[in-house]
This record gives structure tokens, C-alpha cells and sequence, in this order.
């Protein structure tokens, strides 16, 4: 194992995370999430799992393109209600495509095909626990698009509530700033006092 | 220099700690669930390392079938809780954990 390898993926292990969890702004936390990603991949390259940092990568797809629209739904709030594209669908591909990812994958187990040439590979484990491994994974991806499409799923009723809490809000905030300026106003001197 | 478990650990270590200290002090729904996120990190770091320091070349790489387990967990979690906080925004209009949903509720 290169040492150097180590030490950098190592490094950028620990300054990630630290940009993750101190980060103020959501956008700077996502950024260091992914550079979480790619030290992570540095480091499974370095300890010679390279399909493992290949499939990491495909199944981190899901929670990053959710954090993401995370971050652009509350970037632009009123985008809740109706923008088709900023639905679950993009979440939704990213789960296809990991699912497409981790067939090919097991499939591509198949005896004398080893990533990087190297004899004791993920493919030889893989080989030997393909139906357990490809079995959990896909379910936990299911869970996982399911259960999110279902989460943020938005019926009319609850558009329509929305709306209503929206509108309260605003109108709350209108009447608050009318009653500061009515203070602000008899706080002047010569002001309405006492009208 | 020789990298070896110890390494791994002392790592895997360094990022639950740090991960764990977010989940705990951040305030917002998104910086919890990137806490959590790099708790995965650190679970994934410890279980490569153990797997390299303790590989057997005659026998197949069990501790990579975990770690790719630990990440479909890891994604399952962070897409959930997204779901979840995203349904939260939509009816109580917050990503925070600061109060109680009682803003806006039962309108």
C-alpha cells in the first residue's frame, strides 16, 4: 500500500468532513460532501478496491442529487409547488442508473475479469456473495427512491395548504411591518403621538 | 512506512468524531444529515483498512461487501431524511430543529 496515497486521501478525508459539519452555507457543505466522496475513493483506490470505489461512487449519486435539490428547492422555495424537473424524478434516475451500475457489476463477476489486473480483486468477492450483495444493495436503493418519491409526493390538499400557510405568513408580515412604521412613526419628533 | 490497521482506525476515528460532533451541534435539517453522512465515511474507512490489513489472498474480500452495504445504508439514509426534510419544509416551512413544528400547523 502506498503510504503517500494513505496520507493524502487521509487529508482530505478529515478537511472534508470538517468542511461539511462547519460549513454556515448549505451549497460550501455539499461542496465538501463531495470532496468527502473523493477522498473516500482515494482511499479505496489505494487499498486496491477499485470496482468498490466505482460503486461507492454510483450509490453516493442518490444522496448528493437529493442534498443538491435540497439546496435549490430552498435556494427558490416557491419551486415547491409544480416545477415538474425539481421533482424526485432526478433522484429517481440517480437510483436507475446505481441499480444498472451494480447489475452490470455482478454480472460482470464472472471468472478471469479482474479490475486492475490485480488477482485478489472486489470481483473475486464478488463472484463468491454476488446474489446477497447485489441483493441488499438494490433493496436499500429501492427503500431508498420509494421511500423519498413517496415522502415528497404533493397531493392537491396538501399544495392547497401550503398555499394557505404561505399567504398567512406573507400577510402576517405586511401587518408587522405596518405596525412598525406606524411606531417608527410616532416615535418621530412631531409625529401622530397619541392618534 | 508501513500503513496498517492502527492507520485505519485512528482515521475511521477522526471522522466519527467529527461527524458525530456535527450531528450534534448543526442546527439545520441538511447539515445533520451531511453529519451523518461522514459517520458512513468513517464506518466505510475502518471496514477498507480491516479488510486490507486482514486479507487473506486465498480467500475472497468480505469487508468490501460491507463497506458497498454501509454505502447503500449511507445512500438509503441521506435520501430519506432529504424526503423527510423536504416534507417538513413544505408544511411547517423550516429545514431548522431549532422549535417545534407549531408554526403554521393545523391551519
Amino acid at each position: 500500500m502506498s503510504a503517500g496515497g494513505f496520507w493524502f486521501a487521509a487529508v482530505v478525508l478529515v478537511v472534508s468532513a470538517l468542511i461539511v459539519v462547519v460549513a454556515p452555507r448549505a451549497p460550501i457543505a455539499v461542496g465538501g460532501l463531495l470532496a468527502l466522496l473523493a477522498g473516500l475513493v482515494v482511499m479505496d483506490l489505494v487499498a486496491d478496491a477499485p470496482l468498490l470505489a466505482l460503486l461507492q461512487v454510483v450509490v453516493a449519486i442518490v444522496p448528493v442529487a437529493a442534498i443538491a435539490l435540497a439546496g435549490y428547492r430552498r435556494k427558490h422555495p416557491l419551486l415547491d409547488e409544480g416545477a415538474a424537473w425539481t421533482g424526485i424524478w432526478p433522484v429517481a434516475a440517480g437510483a436507475a442508473v446505481a441499480f444498472l451500475m451494480l447489475v452490470i457489476a455482478a454480472t460482470a463477476a464472472a471468472p478471469g475479469w479482474y479490475a486492475g489486473g490485480a488477482e485478489e480483486s472486489f470481483n473475486l468477492m464478488l463472484r463468491h456473495r454476488s446474489t446477497p450483495v447485489v441483493a441488499a444493495v438494490v433493496v436499500l436503493a429501492l427503500v431508498a427512491a420509494l421511500g423519498a418519491r413517496i415522502l415528497v409526493h404533493v397531493d392537491d390538499e396538501e399544495a392547497h395548504h401550503a398555499r394557505v400557510v404561505a399567504d398567512r405568513r406573507a400577510r402576517q408580515l405586511r401587518e408587522e411591518r405596518r405596525r412598525e412604521d406606524r411606531a417608527r412613526a410616532r416615535a418621530r419628533p412631531g409625529g401622530a403621538a397619541g392618534t | 512506512m508501513t500503513i496498517g490497521s492502527g492507520h485505519f482506525v485512528v482515521l475511521s476515528a477522526v471522522l466519527f468524531a467529527l461527524g458525530l460532533g456535527g450531528t450534534l451541534a448543526r442546527r439545520d435539517g441538511l447539515g445533520v444529515i451531511m453529519s451523518l453522512e461522514v459517520m458512513f465515511t468513517a464506518i466505510a474507512v475502518a471496514l477498507v483498512g480491516f479488510t486490507r490489513a486482514g486479507s487473506n489472498p486465498a480467500q475472497p474480500r468480505a469487508g468490501l461487501t460491507l463497506a458497498l452495504v454501509v454505502a447503500a445504508v449511507a445512500a438509503a439514509q441521506g435520501t430519506i431524511g432529504i424526503g423527510a426534510l423536504l416534507l417538513t419544509h413544505r408544511r411547517f416551512g423550516r429545514y431548522t430543529f431549532d422549535d417545534g413544528p407549531h408554526d403554521g400547523h393545523g391551519a
